[in-house]
């Protein structure tokens, strides 16, 4: 069993201590609030010596990823960060990334897209990358942040798929809590030393050139897709490994959703990112009233856990898909298309209602969520009538 | 609000302007109490990325894990590290708080002056000058460290070996920043002496 | 107006596209309220030779081309800058609170 300790760390200071226990053998650099003081910390290190990690300076976020896409056909362990509109500025590349079937890093400090301009935490950037075939994991706190990289990369390789690891802007980025770290050795012997041999065809093997990035005819497209495609499914198989080797050195179960208190529950809240603690604090208030709710977490975002959501939901009467993002599509939001696919599937189907809350940093209290399940309750009952099935949970009317 | 089942857990608010330190204290505290075996846990709020913009952070400080990230609606403790405020955002100061909210204010106002200025006749307050001490330490107004010996001695919540320990950890990140350890050290030293309960 | 302080409209009074359609509209955020230190004319010394005018870089002083008024201290921010410029040594830095303590003494009686 590893060795632990307990220290007060920010997010960003979690993620550099687990970036500076991996050591990375190259990290593009751009910065972007809120992850600018990520890479920061992380500078610190290599300035120090702490690491052999090579980073390189770009600039902007579509060279990082590009700088990442290269050393990764290298055979190189890459890392890199971005947040809000930066993502947005590498999307071109992240499909670029995936196709090439690259294992490569992402650490998404999730932050609201411009207009209006925000630097404040919301998920839209993470949803830019929904169909870019990256594998999606979100963190609820530092905790999960600190786990969930160390566990990405050992992924990312197993797959060769890129990953992204989402935290939540300001919210977990810049505040601090009680983490567990886990001891250097632990986490090098987790990840395994780095081995340009890891992927199927190094670019620098001068012995055996390649190419990468041909063009595909119509003729190739589709089954070059399809590939990718059956080679996406297997990533479920692959997370729960990786899941079940890291529970044996730090004695914690990941899945790829956490369910909270939903046996019995009647009516259950989903949500993913930081603002699921507050949700869980929420169930607990209404559980003292005698209420019958739970809370379900996304932890694996993509590929969808389709299976686990909807046995999860199985009994529920009420469902209230609480969305940190809008798609603007006059559906609602895009958890809520992921967990109405889900729920398609199952023989059960809950009566589920759309909430969208928390946009551009919005507070998130404990009495918002009150309101969503009182809400869910009345539509789900018929006392209150619904047009759409999305609404706006803090809009000043 | 705390939740029913939380009820170990200390909620703090601290409104301060960037640039004084406010979320590195903030931070410091939550960080003295984890270095305890308690589960601390500090939220800044940023406004707009310039210096001197009002920051507020909500600390919890609990013997149980913390799972919300709620801002602290009901703060027991609301600590003003930057007297400007209480003209500026004084709505946004006493908003959530009731007849047991404790205040620790930075100012040189005497505390009839303070009670007057945020409405709070009956609260418990204490009152240091915490801008002199930094000014007088180490020639910069950086109250932080000051106020964290005032909140260690008008709240009792952490110690302050915890907060030296957190100071000398915090600051020798640098050798610029572990030149100024004594200097805050001593500036702690006298926030916990000098401030004093208001009648 | 202050930080935070601020009204809080409805979604349906926000212009469209969150376009901001008023000229010179920073003029509402009040850059004052964060002042520490404040400038103190002493017009006995002032020859109103506008030099601080010319050097103050938030355009806090108003003048005429014959006289020097009373800064604006809505806007000035106690940088400090008209105070070493004035060749007269006019202008002393006061702390702020030091003013508002005044103010508040003689409003309260």
């Amino acid at each position: 069993m590893a060795q632990k300790k307990v220290i007060a760390l920010t997010g960003n200071q979690a993620a550099a201590e687990a970036m500076r226990q991996i050591n990375f053998d190259i990290a593009a650099v751009y910065p972007i609030s809120p992850q600018t003081e990520l890479m920061g910390f992380f500078a610190e290190y290599v300035a120090n010596g702490e690491v052999d990690t090579e980073m390189i300076a770009v600039d902007g976020e579509h060279s990082a990823m590009a700088a990442c896409i290269g050393a990764a056909a290298a055979g190189a362990r890459v890392i890199t960060a971005s947040a809000g509109p930066g993502i947005a500025y590498m999307v071109e590349n992240l499909y670029v990334a995936s196709g090439m079937r690259l294992p490569i890093v992402l650490l998404d400090v999730n932050r609201a897209l411009s207009a209006p301009l925000s630097i404040h935490c919301d998920h839209a950037d993470s949803m830019l990358t929904r169909d870019s075939s990256w594998i999606s994991l979100f963190s609820e706190n530092a905790q999960e942040a600190y786990h969930n990289i160390i566990m990405a990369t050992k992924i990312s390789e197993k797959a060769l798929f890129p990953i992204i690891v989402n935290y939540d802007g300001y919210i977990v980025s810049h505040s601090i809590e009680d983490v567990e770290i886990l001891d250097d050795e632990t986490v090098r012997n987790f990840v395994g030393p780095s081995d340009i041999h890891r992927i199927p065809y190094p670019l620098l093997d001068i012995k055996k050139p390649v190419t990468y990035g041909a063009t595909a005819q119509p003729d190739y497209y589709t089954e070059c897709k399809y590939q990718q495609h059956v080679d996406f499914l297997k990533v479920y198989d692959i997370v729960r490994e990786v899941f079940d080797e890291f529970a044996e050195i730090a004695d914690v179960k990941y899945d790829f959703i956490e369910e909270y208190k939903t046996d019995d529950a009647e009516y259950i809240g989903i949500s993913m990112g930081s603002s699921f603690g507050t949700l869980k604090d929420v169930v607990d208030i209404l559980r003292e009233q005698g209420k019958k709710v739970g809370a379900i977490k996304i932890r694996l975002f993509r590929p969808f856990p389709v299976k686990e959501v909807a046995e999860a939901l199985s009994k529920a009467k009420g469902v209230a898909v609480l969305d940190r993002a809008d798609s603007f599509d006059g559906i609602g939001g895009p958890l809520f298309k992921d967990i109405s696919t889900a729920v398609m599937m199952s023989q059960n189907r809950p009566f589920i209602h759309n909430f969208i809350y928390g946009l551009g940093g919005r507070e998130v209290k404990e009495e918002d969520f009150l309101k969503a399940f009182d809400r869910l309750e009345r539509l789900e009952k018929g006392i209150e009538t619904r047009d759409r099935f999305v609404e706006y949970l803090q809009v000043r009317e | 609000m705390t939740t029913a089942m939380d009820k170990s857990a200390i909620e703090i608010r601290w409104h301060g302007r960037g640039g004084q330190g406010t979320v590195t204290a903030a931070k410091m505290l939550a960080s003295a109490a984890i270095i305890k075996g308690k589960h601390g846990q500090a939220m800044p709020e940023f406004g707009l990325e310039r210096s001197g913009t009002p920051v507020k952070v909500s600390t919890r400080i609990s013997d149980q894990h913390i799972n919300t990230r709620a801002p602290v609606v009901n703060p027991q403790i609301v600590i003003i590290t930057d007297p400007s405020l209480m003209f500026t955002i004084k709505n946004q100061i006493v908003q959530g708080i009731d007849e047991n909210t404790v205040f620790i204010v930075n100012t040189n106002f005497p505390a009839d002056k303070v009670r007057k200025i945020l409405g709070i006749p009956n609260n418990e307050l204490w009152i240091v000058d915490a801008s002199k001490i930094a000014l007088e330490e180490f020639g910069r107004n950086i109250p932080n460290t000051a106020m964290l010996g005032a909140v260690a001695k008008a709240t009792g919540i952490v110690d302050l070996d915890a907060v030296r320990q957190e100071i000398e950890e915090a600051f020798s990140a640098s050798s610029k920043l572990r030149a100024l350890i004594p200097q805050n050290l001593k500036a702690l030293e006298r926030g916990y002496n000098e401030v004093y309960k208001a009648d | 107006m202050a930080y935070g302080e601020w009204e809080l409209k409805p979604w349906h009074e926000i212009p469209v596209g969150s376009i901001v359609p008023e000229a010179g509209s920073s003029k509402v955020n009040k850059t004052g309220s964060w002042r520490m230190l404040r400038p103190v004319l002493n017009y006995d010394k002032c020859t109103h030779c506008l030099i601080c005018w010319i050097f103050c870089p938030d355009d806090s002083i108003p003048v005429s081309p014959q006289e020097r008024f009373e800064t604006d201290f809505e806007y000035c921010k106690g940088c400090g800058i008209c105070a070493v410029e004035c060749p007269y040594n006019a202008l002393e830095m006061v702390p702020e609170m030091e003013v508002k303590l005044k103010e508040l003494e003689e409003q309260l009686g």
